[in-house]
Order: structure tokens, then C-alpha cells, then sequence
């Protein structure tokens, strides 16, 4: 618990740290870099609520993230302000987290994973198919576009999204979710409601979700609306959240940062053959580290006692 | 009028049912091995890249085809679980679902793109010679007719090795208690890689028919894997009736909304459909609940 606290001061440390960076730095490219960690970071560990503590493997999580946008993008376009339309794509996108939760959720296995998953397909060919224009800013906005603020948004959605997972983490709640993630029949033998707690992690994991499209709406100038729905929303919040290790508070925001650069480092160096070369990625990490950077250096740390214990003796 | 519904019907039927194809492997490989295999669709639209350069390279028969795919595509499943997903059994529930979702995933971009730096990323077919037949203001095709005839004859050879065959029924014994079916001498983990395999061959013969009427290139399998998973919930997850039921149904829905409001809203059929089975229904259309 205590290396948990630890943890979490030293990542919103390490947060606040980055704040003064638009100040000082005044390269727009390092600040978008740093902006795409942010948002990486609110994108698995909101996925690591939902999966890593709650044990329910949301293979559609870009549904929500697109429906944050969308919401989002219309009503800021329309003229509402910006934390408002945000608040409505998060709540659009509870709203349907919840019908899709309490329907799947009413039996076990797979059926919320691939439930999850054709919303996801079925909603971004739906979306493709409506609104096949590209979205982009009326040209006033576009005149009055700061980078700065975007900055500290996503900065404010990474601290939220760090804050939720540590206040989860040790509560009443986050432990009943963990011990349904663990053996869902033995903690509603122990007085878990099973139910109930998921749908709560799955609107809290789903509400940041729909805040960070909102965000993603807020930050680009024009994309395609059927992108944020694209399904490697889902699949690099899993692969952030596997790298860094599954349900710890520390490991989403490990694998975020890491993921990030070594994607920037890669698609840049190997244009051609990035998918190739992300393949071989995902199953190498996946094979060569079952709990990730997590595990990997609790296992390093504790070889590094004994050989310490082994040469004083 | 009643012509053009029956000709809906039949390109909706034939489509369905190829959908109920690429469904029986996937829930084979997920009701025995427990793996949500994400590249199944990507093995489909390989095998039938593959397929259709064979055919515009050597002009061989199609079955020819499926019959040189099948061991090919047995030992990539066969040797994919032993050496990619076997690892990750030992591990804890999460971290293996987890696990097993990225590994597939990954072998689904590795194969996209292997498949596209090989044959091309364009989209390919096999173009047979076509003969047209018109029964009464119906108009059917030779490879439509071949496609159909396909479907059904793998349908009921799966139908067979799982009912009659000591494979089948090991299958299905390692499906309902695994602990039960090794204490009767079945080797639960052979079983698991050959099911893999098995559903990985049974996916590139559908992928032959498949694009005997159908283009497809080394990217489209992704939207094919969760067309698969889909029919998969609507009909019960483990239900082989109910894939078959439900792919026929998902492809006869998409034809008629197709030509009833227009093509881009086809997805919303699906998605209607899959959104009222789920609330109402949420073991399937023929799945009993668990």
C-alpha cells in the first residue's frame, strides 16, 4: 500500500513537473509529443479501470473515446464551451456503456469482450458511413488556436485519470473489484455485489474515456469523424496498460511513456513496415513479459536482494 | 417483386453463410482453447489472397487449392498455439485474456502486411468462367452455385468430425470439463492445438469460396473477424446451430436493409439487431443461458 501512495505522489510529481513546460520550451513539436503521453496515459489507465481492476476485458473502449469526440466536436462546433461539450460526450458515452454493461454483463466469459468489440466495428463503419467528410474547425477557431491550453488540459485529464485509479486502488471499492477480477463467485459469497461494481468501474473507466475524445475533438483541427473510432484506440490502451503491467497504478503511465516514444521512434525510422515491425512488438512484449515493467523489475529487484544477501554472507 | 426478394435472399444466404464459415472455427478455437482469435479473418482473407494468385498463376481447380491450403494453414494454427498462445496459459485469467488478445493481434498485423509485401496490397479474386442461369426472373451464377454447394458440404463435414469422430468427441469432452477429459486419457492440450489448427484450415477452404465471388486484400480481415464474433454472440456463444443460424440470418438482414435503405446503412441493421439481442436475449438467439 504504502509503495502504492509512494507511487502515486511520484507520478503527480513527476506531472506537475511538465506543467511550466509551455513556458519554457517553445517548440510545438515537443509539446504535441508530450501532449500524445498525456493523452496515452488517461487512455490506459482509464482502460486499466475497467480491465486491470474489475477484471472485464473491454475490447471496445474506442466506442466510447469516439463517442466523446463526436459529442464533443458537434456541440463545441455549435458553440457550446469546451469542459461543458466534454461533459456531454462523457455522459453520452456512460449512457451507452451502461446499456451495453448491464446486458453483457448479466452473464460471464467472453460475452463482454466481443460485445464490447462489435460495438466498437459497428459503430465506426456506422459513423464512416453517415459522415464521410472530413470534421474541421471554422476558420475563426482555427485563427484562435492555442497550443498551450490543450497542453494543460491533457495534463489535467492525466492527473484526473492517476487520481482515480490510486483513490480506486485502496477503497472499499476498488477491493471488491479486485476480488471480483480474482474469482467473481467467492466475492459475492463474501457480500460483493459483482454486479453493481462493475457497472460502477465501467462508468467511471468509460467517463474518461468520453472526456479524453472530448479532448481529441478539442485538440485537432480536422480528422476524419470515423477515426477516433478506429479499433487501435483499444488496442494500444491494452498494450500500454500490458507493457507497464495490468491492474498496478504505476505500470499504465510506465507503458504510456515507453509505447509512445518507441511508436514516434519507430514509425519515423520504418515507415514502410511499421505495422510488421508493431506485430512483432506486441507478441515479443507480450511473451518475453507476463506482468510487464512491473513484474519485470519487482523480479530484478528482488535477484538484485538475494545476490546482495548471497555475497555478504 | 417476388423475383428480386428471392434474389436478395439467395446473395444474402450466400454471404451469410460464408460469415457462419469463418463463426464455426472462431468459436471452435474459443470454446476449446479459450482464445478470442483476433487474426481468424486476417488467416481468411490470406488464404484467399493466396488462393487467388494460385488461380491466376497455374489456372488449378479450386478445390485443388483448398485441398494444398488446408495442411498449410493446419500446421500455421498448430504451430501458432504451441509456440505463441501455450506460453500464456500458465498465466494468471486476466493477464492471459489480455495476453492472448495482443499476440493475435499482433499476428494480425504481421500477416496483413507479410501478405501485402508478398502478393500485393490490391484487392484479388478468382475469376472462374462464368455461367449464368435464369429460373424464372432468378438469376444465379455457376460460382454461386459452386459457393452454396461449398457451404453446405463443409457445414456437415464439420458437423460429422464433431459428432462422429474420436476428435469431435474429444473436443467436446475438453470443452465441457477439461480436468474430467484428461482423467480419461485426452491429452487437453493436444487437443487445444489441434482445434486451433483445425479451425485455422477450416477458415482458408472459406476463404477459397470466399473469393470465388468475392475480392478481398491481406487488410479486410479485421471487419471479417468481427462480423464472426458478432454472429457469434447473436447465435450463443458454443453453439455451432446457432453460428449457422445466426450468420444466415445476419447476411439475409444486410441484403434486404441493403436494398431496402441503401448500402451505408446496412451497418445499422447490424448494429440494431446486436444491440436488441444482447438487451433482450444476451445468451444469444439459440444459446441457453449458463
Amino acid at each position: 500500500m504504502s509503495s502504492e501512495r509512494a507511487w502515486t505522489v511520484a507520478i503527480l510529481v513527476g506531472l506537475a513537473a511538465l506543467a511550466p513546460l509551455p513556458l519554457i520550451v517553445h517548440r510545438d513539436d515537443v509539446l504535441n509529443f508530450v501532449l500524445l503521453i498525456l493523452l496515452s496515459i488517461t487512455m490506459a489507465q482509464s482502460w486499466n479501470i475497467i480491465a486491470g481492476y474489475a477484471g472485464q476485458v473491454n475490447l471496445g473502449h474506442a466506442a466510447f473515446f469516439g463517442l466523446g469526440a463526436l459529442t464533443a466536436r458537434t456541440l463545441w462546433i455549435a458553440g457550446a464551451p469546451i469542459l461543458l461539450a466534454m461533459a456531454a460526450g462523457a455522459l453520452v458515452a456512460v449512457a451507452l456503456a451502461l446499456l451495453i454493461g448491464a446486458a453483457a454483463f448479466r452473464l460471464r466469459g467472453a460475452y463482454f469482450a466481443i460485445g464490447t468489440l462489435a460495438l466498437g466495428e459497428i459503430l465506426r463503419t456506422f459513423v464512416s458511413n453517415t459522415l464521410p467528410e472530413i470534421s474541421t474547425l471554422p476558420a475563426a477557431s482555427i485563427a484562435g488556436y492555442r497550443l498551450a491550453p490543450r497542453y494543460y488540459l491533457a495534463l489535467a485529464l492525466a492527473a484526473l485519470s492517476v487520481i482515480a485509479v490510486a483513490a480506486l486502488a485502496g477503497s472499499r471499492l476498488g477491493l471488491g473489484m479486485q476480488a471480483i477480477r480474482e474469482d467473481e463467485d467467492a466475492a459475492e459469497a463474501s457480500g460483493v455485489a459483482a454486479l453493481s461494481l462493475k457497472l460502477r468501474a465501467l462508468v467511471l473507466s468509460t467517463a474518461l474515456a468520453g472526456l479524453s475524445g472530448g479532448f481529441f475533438a478539442y485538440y485537432h483541427i480536422s480528422y476524419y469523424p470515423s477515426h477516433p473510432f478506429g479499433p487501435h484506440w483499444t488496442f494500444e490502451a491494452l498494450l500500454m496498460t500490458f507493457i507497464g503491467g495490468v491492474g498496478t497504478l504505476h505500470g499504465p503511465v510506465l507503458g504510456a511513456v515507453l509505447y509512445v516514444v518507441l511508436k514516434e521512434y519507430l514509425t519515423v525510422r520504418w515507415v514502410d513496415f511499421h505495422l510488421l515491425i508493431f506485430g512483432v512488438l506486441f507478441i515479443a512484449i507480450v511473451l518475453i513479459f507476463p506482468g510487464g515493467l512491473v513484474q519485470a523489475t519487482e523480479g530484478a529487484r528482488r535477484w538484485l536482494a538475494r545476490r546482495r544477501g548471497a555475497s555478504a554472507t | 417483386m417476388a423475383a428480386i426478394i428471392i434474389q436478395l435472399l439467395i446473395g444474402g444466404v450466400l454471404l451469410g453463410g460464408l460469415y457462419a464459415l469463418i463463426a464455426f472455427g472462431l468459436s471452435l478455437i474459443y470454446g476449446v482453447a479459450r482464445v478470442l482469435n483476433f487474426a481468424h479473418g486476417t488467416l481468411l482473407a490470406i488464404a484467399g489472397v493466396a488462393a487467388s494468385v494460385m488461380f491466376a498463376a497455374w489456372q488449378l481447380n479450386p478445390v485443388l487449392i483448398a485441398v494444398i491450403l488446408f495442411p498449410v494453414f493446419f500446421g500455421f494454427g498448430w504451430l501458432t498455439y504451441v509456440y505463441l498462445l501455450e506460453p500464456l496459459k500458465r498465466r494468471n485469467p486476466s493477464q492471459m485474456v489480455v495476453g492472448t488478445v495482443l499476440v493475435t493481434v499482433g499476428l494480425l498485423l504481421i500477416l496483413s502486411d507479410l501478405g501485402a509485401l508478398v502478393a500485393g496490397p490490391t484487392s484479388k479474386n478468382i475469376r472462374l468462367e462464368l455461367q449464368i442461369f435464369q429460373v424464372m426472373g432468378i438469376i444465379i451464377s455457376t460460382t454461386e452455385l459452386y459457393i452454396l454447394l461449398g457451404i453446405v458440404a463443409l457445414t456437415l463435414a464439420l458437423h460429422l468430425i464433431l459428432t462422429r469422430t474420436w476428435f469431435g468427441r474429444a473436443v467436446r469432452a475438453v470443452t465441457q470439463d477439461t480436468v474430467g477429459a484428461r482423467l480419461c486419457g485426452v491429452r487437453a492440450g493436444a487437443i487445444h492445438a489441434a482445434t486451433v489448427a483445425f479451425g485455422s484450415a477450416i477458415v482458408a477452404v472459406a476463404g477459397v469460396l470466399y473469393t470465388l465471388n468475392y475480392p478481398i486484400n491481406p487488410y479486410e480481415g479485421f471487419a471479417l473477424t468481427v462480423k464472426a464474433f458478432t454472429i457469434i454472440i447473436l447465435g450463443g456463444i458454443g453453439s455451432l446451430p446457432g453460428a449457422l443460424l445466426a450468420g444466415l440470418f445476419l447476411g439475409v438482414a444486410e441484403a434486404l436493409s441493403a436494398a431496402a435503405f441503401g448500402g451505408p446503412y446496412r451497418e445499422v441493421v447490424s448494429l440494431v439487431i446486436f444491440v436488441v439481442v444482447l438487451v433482450l436475449r444476451p445468451q444469444g438467439l439459440f444459446g441457453r443461458p449458463r
